[in-house]
């Protein structure tokens, strides 16, 4: 523990850093963060990251370290049970009519089969229950495709294929992170403008494990006053959490979060500003991502600990710094899809269509 | 015969509609924590015909003066209030802890019910905020016999408002043993050697009744243990929840126990995993413990999955409790968000895809 010999046992016992590091590390062993990302415990991989940042700034380094909201997947799992259990209780869905009462969209691929699987939700995979693709835009080309110059009896397949499911009352879309809460009110712009024009009077109902109080006005803005959209979420991360924020209350002291947000600043300028791949993430966030992206500020950790906790915790390039929570980016370019552009031609389309009638 | 029990969530105006007819009991208490004030501090002007009992608790002995004297202040700006209101209300003064007596409990309670109407349909809604939780296991007994008694419907509503925080404190602030609330013995009476066991824990902030569980566990020959825990994770406090995983390392270790583990996302899922986690069939002569160190709301449920497992006919069951010696801390500082929940006994789940 050499990088950490020089710190004060009373600032230690202050934020209560043994305390919450040795749960934290207690959790891991539960349910490891997975091993080809980080293998070691997690003092050790503290100690690792502390040997980069200087002497001054290793305090704050280890109580933000001690301040990790750790939810791993025995806790996501449970998550999604617990979706299904407000289902249950809100709609009178179960694990025995789900796929054949409702629509299943995901935000992400592969949230569906971890839905069902920590549900015990047979037939996932029948065509007869769901559509072959869960992604809105995919379906919104399915229907634009059916609306096109084809032939009769493929149209009428195609149509018939797509129609059953956009017909369904309940339209359930399911979502593991809303952190910025970007991705989540552009989906459901997209999902309130297909059901717009498809099916009006489908009740949407948004499953989310993890949702932050910045997510929830994003979202809130997009759908307004609209009732038939219910949002159920399982964990809710409010200002308390961020530290960027005066509210925070992670820390016991206003000194050590002030601390910790100049380490962070130190952190974004001496090593991050340097690696050139993360130029067009901090294109899209805005700013020098000191505090994640979109300045949300967290200090989550998931399986793949997200890109909106501070890059203290997930960047790692040895030998400039390592992490302690590396993660695999899921997006380098930030290219977008076509989906958006799909679903508002639909939209715009039909509505021409009707008010041309 | 209890065979279904579900908590459903209800929206204030339902309660305060419930307040204007005379056929309404409400049965709460006041004590230091600022937080037992505010549902009795947010009731409307409306002319409220409810008949209010206020429980006063006073220890026979050991009292704490300046926790006295804080508790005094809130009943006397609940008083204002409600005399503001022109609520018929009564202070009820109930012995606590040291000198408590179950039985003259029981009997307080069956006499406001006769005050108020034993003879047509009646609503309870008991506000558990300030009431420790003997208390309201007691009052919750004292109901369902006369649930069972009654030809007319007893209607029960519980609301409990939440902290806004809890104390940092450096050690427990109350010391005392484990034992069985129904049958009031120590644990190491009511669990023997070669028991088989069915457990179910649900810790508590501060972590030390769920610590010397599992070292009197330890100490005992359990051959068949079927063991959960279940982690409320409260969407209303993610801090304190966080803490409770932080002041139990035993449930972090669950596995080492061969313990399961449960979350939960919101007071009303806790209360009914506590439900569904303790629907076991099991062998009449097995041990049931339900351990609700958590929130008090999880103790009404405690108290249902108690009834239920009573009443499929097993004998060996009870609730777990901390005997505390004395007060020594407010417990909880500030008010947060006021909860109203409807029990319903044995009424039909079938939502029929309705929604609500």
């Amino acid at each position: 523990m050499k990088a950490l010999e020089e710190i004060e046992e009373k600032k230690i016992e202050e934020e209560e850093i043994t305390q919450k590091i040795n749960a934290i590390n207690d959790l891991e062993k539960l349910d490891p963060y997975p091993h080809y990302l980080a293998r070691d415990d997690y003092w050790e991989r503290i100690e690792r990251a502390c040997q980069y940042i200087p002497s001054d700034y290793r305090y704050y380094a280890l109580a933000l370290f001690a301040n990790v909201i750790y939810i791993p997947s025995i806790i996501l799992d449970e998550a999604w049970r617990y979706g299904l259990r407000e289902l249950n209780r809100l709609y009178g869905l179960n694990e025995e009519n789900l796929l054949n009462e409702a629509l299943l969209l995901e935000g992400d691929s592969g949230l569906i089969r971890r839905f069902c699987h920590s549900n015990n939700i047979k037939g996932r995979l029948d065509f007869d229950k769901q559509p072959r693709s869960s992604r809105i835009g995919d379906l919104a080309k399915d229907y634009l495709l059916s609306r096109c110059n084809i032939s009769k009896e493929l149209k009428d397949r195609l149509d018939k294929e797509v129609s059953k499911f956009l017909e369904r009352r309940f339209w359930i879309l399911l979502v593991d992170n809303a952190l910025s809460g970007t991705s989540l009110s552009s989906e459901l712009n997209r999902i309130l403008k297909l059901s717009e024009i498809t099916n009006p009077e489908a009740e949407i109902i948004v499953l989310v494990q993890i949702m932050t109080s910045d997510a929830s006005k994003k979202v809130e803005d997009e759908i307004k006053n609209k009732t038939r959209v219910k949002i159920i979420r399982a964990i809710y991360l409010d200002e308390k959490f961020k530290i960027n924020s005066e509210n925070c209350q992670l820390f016991k002291s206003k000194d050590t979060l002030k601390g910790v947000q100049k380490l962070c600043e130190w952190f974004a300028n001496e090593i991050l500003s340097k690696d050139k791949n993360y130029d067009s993430t901090r294109n899209l966030s805005g700013g020098d991502l000191r505090y994640g992206f979109k300045n949300s500020g967290l200090t989550l950790v998931t399986p793949n600990c997200p890109s909106n906790s501070v890059p203290l915790l997930w960047y790692y390039r040895p030998p400039y710094y390592e992490g302690p929570y590396p993660r695999v980016e899921s997006r380098i370019t930030q290219t977008r899809s076509l989906d958006q552009e799909i679903v508002d031609y639909l939209y715009e389309s039909t509505k021409r269509g009707s008010s041309d009638d | 015969m209890i065979k279904n029990v579900t908590f459903d969530a209800v929206p204030p105006q339902d309660v305060v509609s419930l307040l204007k007819k005379s056929n309404t009991l409400v049965v709460s208490s006041i004590n230091y924590e600022q937080r037992t004030l505010k549902w009795i501090s947010t009731l409307p002007g409306d002319s409220l015909e409810a008949k209010f009992k206020i429980l006063v608790l006073r220890s026979m002995y050991n009292n704490i003066g300046l926790l006295e004297y804080i508790k005094n202040r809130n009943i006397e700006q609940a008083k204002k209030r409600l005399e503001n209101l022109k609520v018929s209300y009564e202070l009820v003064r109930i012995t606590y802890p040291a000198g408590f007596d179950r039985d003259v409990m029981k009997q307080t309670i069956r006499s406001m019910y006769q005050e108020v109407g034993g003879d047509s349909e009646l609503n309870i809604i008991l506000e558990i905020t300030g009431l420790p939780r003997a208390i309201i296991f007691c009052i919750l007994h004292a109901i369902y016999e006369l649930q069972q008694q009654r030809k007319l419907p007893l209607y029960l509503y519980i609301i409990y408002t939440t902290a806004q925080e809890y104390p940092h404190i450096e050690y427990p602030h109350e010391v005392g043993t484990l034992v069985t609330y129904f049958s009031n013995k120590c644990f190491h009476d009511f669990l023997r050697n070669g028991d088989n066991l069915n457990l179910l824990v649900i810790p508590g902030i501060y972590g030390f009744e769920t610590c010397l569980l599992i070292e009197e566990l330890k100490k005992i020959d359990l051959p068949k243990v079927n063991f959960h825990f279940l982690v409320p994770l409260y969407q209303h406090d993610m801090l304190a929840s966080m803490k409770v995983l932080r002041m139990n390392p035993s449930v972090l270790r669950a596995r080492a126990y061969n313990a399961k583990l449960h979350f939960s996302f919101s007071l009303q899922d806790a209360m009914k995993m506590v439900l569904d986690l303790t629907d076991w069939e099991v062998e009449e002569d097995a041990k049931c413990l339900i351990a609700p160190f958590n929130v008090k709301p999880l103790a009404v449920s405690a108290f249902y999955a108690y009834i239920r497992l009573l009443e499929k006919g097993m004998r060996n069951v009870d609730i777990l409790r901390m005997s505390g010696l004395q007060y020594g801390s407010l417990y909880s500082l500030g008010a947060g968000e006021i909860n109203y929940w409807k029990v319903n006994i044995n009424e039909s789940e079938d939502k029929n895809l309705s929604g609500k």
